[in-house]
């Protein structure tokens, strides 16, 4: 309902009328209240419509206003400060004075303050809701959908991946460099009695940083051993001396004897080196250096003989290796007093030793 | 709020709920189907709802199920209609109390809520607007007729008498 100033008399007589519902009447106090210059012409429209007594009590526009700043107690808002009285709406101490003066001034007064006390509605506390106990809940049981839906996930992956390392397991492709290398060889009777020590040996001087050590021994075909006498100059074990035979022979050739130590490679640093020579030599460079070595004493080799052809390979062999990953190891000889030096390129193995004092 | 306090605020104030509602309403069982609803909104909002909070809570979700209920059914209470056998539930009230009662009844639906939830629960005006969903100065100018009405009609009947 919207009250303007050319609908609002028509309201007000819809109003005395009876016409106006609750909230609309609210609405029009309010509208009465912040329009001062229609508050009098509401009040003479009260006149005309009803009775004065009726006027007086109707009149809730005062409701509007803050009821403890009445000037005083009169007869036309003495119910309504009864009222705030029994709200607990009247703090003003002066005006709750003059209205029990007013109360205690005539029983009538008396009777209407009493019965404003009485429209205090009290509930029946016999009235209770039936069996509370379906209103109740019971603790929240802990979610464990997402705890299962987890575990099961979990299980799931577990499942799957030992399966796959199952899988794995049975067709994974070996993982040795090659097969000549995978293939083990054991220390038999007829290994010479040297090279069984030399095993013993081996096991008990270890002294160099090693890894992924694994040890394949061939026995020994022949007892020629290539055997060197190292130069003091040479950084490195001078295999200079190393002739295509000797190369040849120690050449890994499939039920040859022969130590296969492997071992990551490492490089040794050694001492007394000459000040214009390089203290070590990587092993790529040291194949290098041994490849040509033997490509100039293949020259000298007839062309058709067998030893050329399989000089030949194996030159080719390790032209391929050089540069690889190669083992490279040396070991003391405690029952000979010498040290032993162990070279293996994958398709070659060379095997030698020194005396300690020759460095 | 934890389900232990949910469960104090069905002790504490279910019958408050459900004797306020019965009274606008006049029916024992759509009073409690009402507060069950409530009650069942509560423990929907259960995470949202603070213990401190939850009368209000309650008062206002069960007032607008009624106040649903009362505008779907379109009820509206009037004195001199009324059967005494068409309600579904029978009071045992003081002598004054039964006929304030009475004398409730014949008020509009928003006015006798007033009126119920500033005796029976003693909310302030302020409250009894955020419940309603009225302005504080509807809830006083309720306050005021309301007690005046029963004031009258109180006064009528000893005219009677």
């Amino acid at each position: 309902m919207k009250i303007t100033a050319d609908n609002y008399i028509e309201i007000f007589i819809d109003y005395f009328d009876g016409k106006l519902t609750a909230e609309e009447t609210v609405e029009l106090m309010q509208f009465v209240a912040q329009h001062p210059t229609l508050q009098k012409e509401f009040e003479q429209m009260q006149t005309m419509f009803l009775q004065p007594a009726e006027a007086e009590k109707v009149n809730f526009v005062h409701l509007l206003k803050d009821i403890n700043q009445r000037d005083e107690v009169n007869a036309s808002n003495f119910e309504e400060l009864c009222i705030a009285e029994l709200e607990g709406e009247l703090h003003n101490a002066s005006l709750r004075g003059q209205l029990y003066q007013w109360i205690n001034a005539s029983e009538a007064n008396q009777k209407i303050f009493a019965l404003y006390k009485q429209t205090k509605t009290r509930p029946d506390e016999k009235i209770v809701f039936p069996n509370k106990k379906i209103l109740k809940k019971r603790e929240k049981l802990i979610e464990l959908s997402w705890i299962y839906s987890g575990v099961a996930v979990a299980a799931s992956l577990a499942l799957l991946i030992g399966i796959g390392k199952w899988w794995m397991s049975i067709h994974q492709p070996s993982t040795t460099p090659s097969p000549i290398l995978s293939h083990t060889y054991q220390v038999t009777p007829e290994m010479p009695n040297q090279v069984k020590e030399q095993q013993k040996t081996y096991a008990n001087n270890e002294k160099f940083f090693v890894r992924n050590i694994s040890q394949r021994t061939l026995p020994l075909a022949t007892n020629d051993s290539v055997k060197t006498t190292l130069s003091k100059k040479e950084a490195l074990p001078q295999l200079n001396e190393l002739t295509p035979r000797m190369a040849m022979a120690e050449t890994y050739i499939p039920y040859r004897d022969f130590i296969i130590i492997e071992e990551t490679i490492f490089y040794r640093n050694y001492q007394n080196s000459p000040s214009n020579e390089k203290p070590y030599l990587t092993l790529g460079e040291w194949v290098n250096e041994r490849i040509n070595s033997w490509k100039n004493a293949i020259l000298n080799l007839p062309a058709e003989s067998p030893l050329s052809r399989v000089t030949n390979t194996n030159i080719q062999q390790l032209s391929l290796l050089a540069g690889n990953h190669v083992i490279f190891r040396q070991n003391t000889d405690t029952l000979e007093g010498r040290k032993q030096v162990e070279v293996n390129l994958g398709w070659v193995a060379f095997y030698f030793s020194y005396a300690e004092g020759n460095k | 709020m934890t389900v232990a306090e949910y469960n104090l605020s069905v002790e504490q104030y279910a019958d408050n709920i459900y004797r306020f509602i019965l009274k606008n309403i006049k029916d024992e069982e759509k009073a409690k189907d009402i507060v069950q609803d409530t009650y069942e909104k509560l423990w929907l909002k259960i995470d949202s709802v603070s213990f401190e909070k939850v009368r209000s809570y309650l008062f206002t979700t069960a007032y607008h199920t009624m106040i649903d209920l009362i505008r779907r059914e379109k009820k509206q209470v009037d004195f001199e209609q009324i059967n005494v056998n068409h309600y579904a539930h029978s009071e045992h009230y003081s002598d004054i109390q039964e006929i304030l009662h009475q004398a409730i009844e014949k008020l509009p639906p928003a006015q006798k809520s007033v009126i119920l939830l500033r005796d029976y629960e003693g909310y302030s005006y302020d409250e009894i607007a955020q419940i309603t969903g009225l302005s504080e100065a509807q809830v006083k100018v309720y306050i005021y007729r309301g007690r005046m009405f029963l004031k009258n009609y109180l006064v009528s009947l000893e005219t009677l008498i």
